[in-house]
């Protein structure tokens, strides 16, 4: 309940001319503990083409270490076309092709030769609708870890410990078994978080996690994404400038592809450097 | 206050016209797709009905056994035959076409979906649309000039035979069962496949895991259609499967259906006679196994996931 109140005040501030000031510098305190940037990750003149439609043009940004990094900007700006070729999810369209390199690890991530199946447990995803599997919530969790082949007792303790994680275990210990369709969709969609977490992962991608759900869920997940930096490097489109305001510590602002400001949060909502970047978040267009 | 108003205006726009024509219309309109309904309810019901008296006289009229023309073999057209070798036939022509094509359709299926999706649904759907519309006889024609004498010179035996019956019927009923399947695997949101996916699974692993579990109603009614049209399939079988009276004891025996016997037979008998009468049980058989079939369907796609 607490945290509720919290969120209610803060959405009445947001009406404020005052609002982004008060909220950034309660970011830059939180964002005081990890004051160590270490890239983990690097976009080099990155670009994606869908045929000959070019989605994303060009982009050189680094995504940092144990940091929330949010991508913002109007439908269509190509910011899930972005995260979803950080795990070459868009390997599925057959029409989408890459230039340009994202170095991780050493390795950039778009050569043919990557293992894409070994990639994507490395670098989770979590979608816009919450897309549970027609399962049990259980099986939900164990789905990815039977193909990893991991004996029984680990991954009775990896459901666990990953629905912890997820701050799902009180509402779900009782009925793991039964469907996860049965859950709210706030509920789901912290399943589907659990799905990715329960993987291992380095880097969690959240193509828009939250659009989909009430202020309530929507706040559970924020709260979940706050606490969940402190182990993952954390990726995440929105729609919502308030929540890349709240939860993220750098932003990059895209727009008709390209990447028109990368920066930390707290500098790019309060003294912006791109006219467009301003518009935009003071709602002048979106 | 809202009653005294209403009683004011009889006249007004959004009341219900009295306009003849247009009640007309509707009436009109109403009472063609009435009749539809009517029509083909009564001619179900009538079907049904006349298939019932009919091959119910059998065992009234002519004192033949429920008991010894359900479970013996021997086919004389007399009181004393059995119709078990021919629902024998019937019921392992059904099952073994659909081990047979159930595993290939669902298979090509998987394959035009989410394999060859380009190709898939460019070409090989079209194509097994049309495999759907060719006549059953020129199944059985090809059975009879390839099949038949394919099994006689290299398996064994006559060629005429339940195996022969087994490769028509599947083949005919594997573009049934192909493009069903297919429509069920399209029809599985692409959400839960982006899931799996994500997490890290190969594409047999999300085809085994994810795509097959969600289509399997879907799935298993386009095999029970398969079947239901495997087991009332006449013709095709009738010119490959020998038509033999007594019980196949080898895929390579012949044998004979209830379908093949009642086009064989039925213009042998007279009107009337015990001989026609049993026919017309046969017919009673398969209009009952129609239903259950469909029934299985109804029981089978209206269950879903967990």
């Amino acid at each position: 309940m607490p945290k509720l109140d919290k969120r209610t005040i803060n959405e009445q501030e947001y009406d404020k001319p005052n609002m982004k000031k008060r909220e950034s510098k309660e970011i830059r305190t939180e964002s005081s503990e990890f004051n160590t940037t270490e890239t983990l990750m690097n976009l080099k003149n990155l670009s994606v083409y869908y045929a000959d439609n070019q989605a994303v043009k060009n982009i050189d940004m680094p995504i940092e270490k144990n940091k929330v990094t949010a991508f913002i900007g109007p439908s269509g700006c190509g910011k899930s076309t972005l995260l979803r070729t950080i795990n070459r999810m868009n390997d599925q369209i057959s029409v989408a092709r890459y230039e340009g390199e994202i170095n991780y690890d050493g390795l950039n991530i778009l050569r043919k030769e990557v293992d894409v199946v070994t990639l994507r447990k490395e670098i989770g995803m979590v979608f816009q609708e919450p897309n549970p599997f027609p399962k049990p919530i259980k099986q939900n969790i164990t789905h990815a870890l039977k193909f990893m082949k991991k004996p029984k007792n680990e991954i009775e303790e990896i459901v666990e410990s990953s629905l912890k994680q997820a701050a799902l275990w009180e509402e779900t210990k009782d009925r793991l078994n039964n469907s996860a369709l049965s859950l709210s969709g706030g509920q789901q969609q912290r399943l589907c978080i659990a799905r990715a977490l329960a993987l291992k992962p380095k880097v969690l991608l959240l193509d828009e996690p939250t659009s989909a759900l009430d202020p309530i869920s929507s706040a559970k997940v924020e709260d979940l994404i706050m606490e969940l930096k402190k182990h993952y490097t954390i990726a995440v489109v929105t729609h919502n400038m308030e929540q890349a305001a709240r939860i993220s510590d750098n932003t990059a602002f895209m727009y008709n592809g390209d990447l028109i400001e990368f920066g930390e949060t707290s500098r790019l909502f309060t003294n912006p450097r791109e006219k467009r970047t301003e518009d935009y978040i003071s709602g002048k267009f979106s | 206050m809202a009653n005294a108003q209403k009683s004011e205006t009889n006249n007004h726009r959004l009341l219900k016209s009295n306009n003849s024509s247009s009640k007309k219309n509707e009436g009109r309109g109403k009472f063609l797709v009435f009749t539809s309904a009517v029509i083909v309810i009564i001619a179900t019901i009538a079907i049904t009905v006349f298939l019932g008296y009919k091959g119910i006289r059998t065992f009234f009229v002519y004192d033949v056994s429920l008991w010894n023309f359900l479970t013996t073999t021997g086919w004389d057209g007399t009181e004393n035959s059995g119709a078990f070798a021919f629902i024998f036939g019937s019921f392992a022509v059904t099952f073994l076409a659909a081990l047979f094509a159930a595993p290939l359709g669902i298979g090509s299926a998987i394959f035009m979906t989410e394999i060859a999706k380009k190709w898939g649904q460019k070409f090989l759907q079209p194509v097994i649309e049309i495999l759907v519309g060719i006549p059953s006889v020129v199944y059985g024609l090809i059975g009879v000039t390839v099949i038949v004498p394919l099994i006689r010179n290299h398996v064994g035996g006559l060629g005429f035979s339940l195996l022969a019956g087994m490769i028509v019927v599947g083949v005919m009923i594997l573009p049934t069962i192909t493009s069903i399947s297919a429509d069920a695997i399209k029809a599985i949101p692409s959400d839960i496949k982006d899931a799996s996916y994500g997490l890290g699974a190969t594409r047999w692993q999300t085809i085994y895991k994810v795509i097959i579990p969600a289509a399997l109603p879907s799935l298993m009614t386009a095999i029970v259609l398969g079947m239901a049209r495997a087991f009332g399939e006449a013709l095709a079988v009738q010119m490959v499967i020998g038509n033999v009276k007594g019980l196949p004891e080898s895929l390579l025996d012949s044998a004979a259906t209830l379908t093949s016997i009642i086009t064989l037979d039925m213009p042998h008998t007279t009107y009337g006679s015990v001989h026609n009468s049993l026919l017309w049980s046969l017919g009673l058989i398969l209009l009952i196994m129609s239903y259950v079939f469909i029934i299985i369907i109804r029981f089978v796609s209206s269950r879903r996931k967990i």
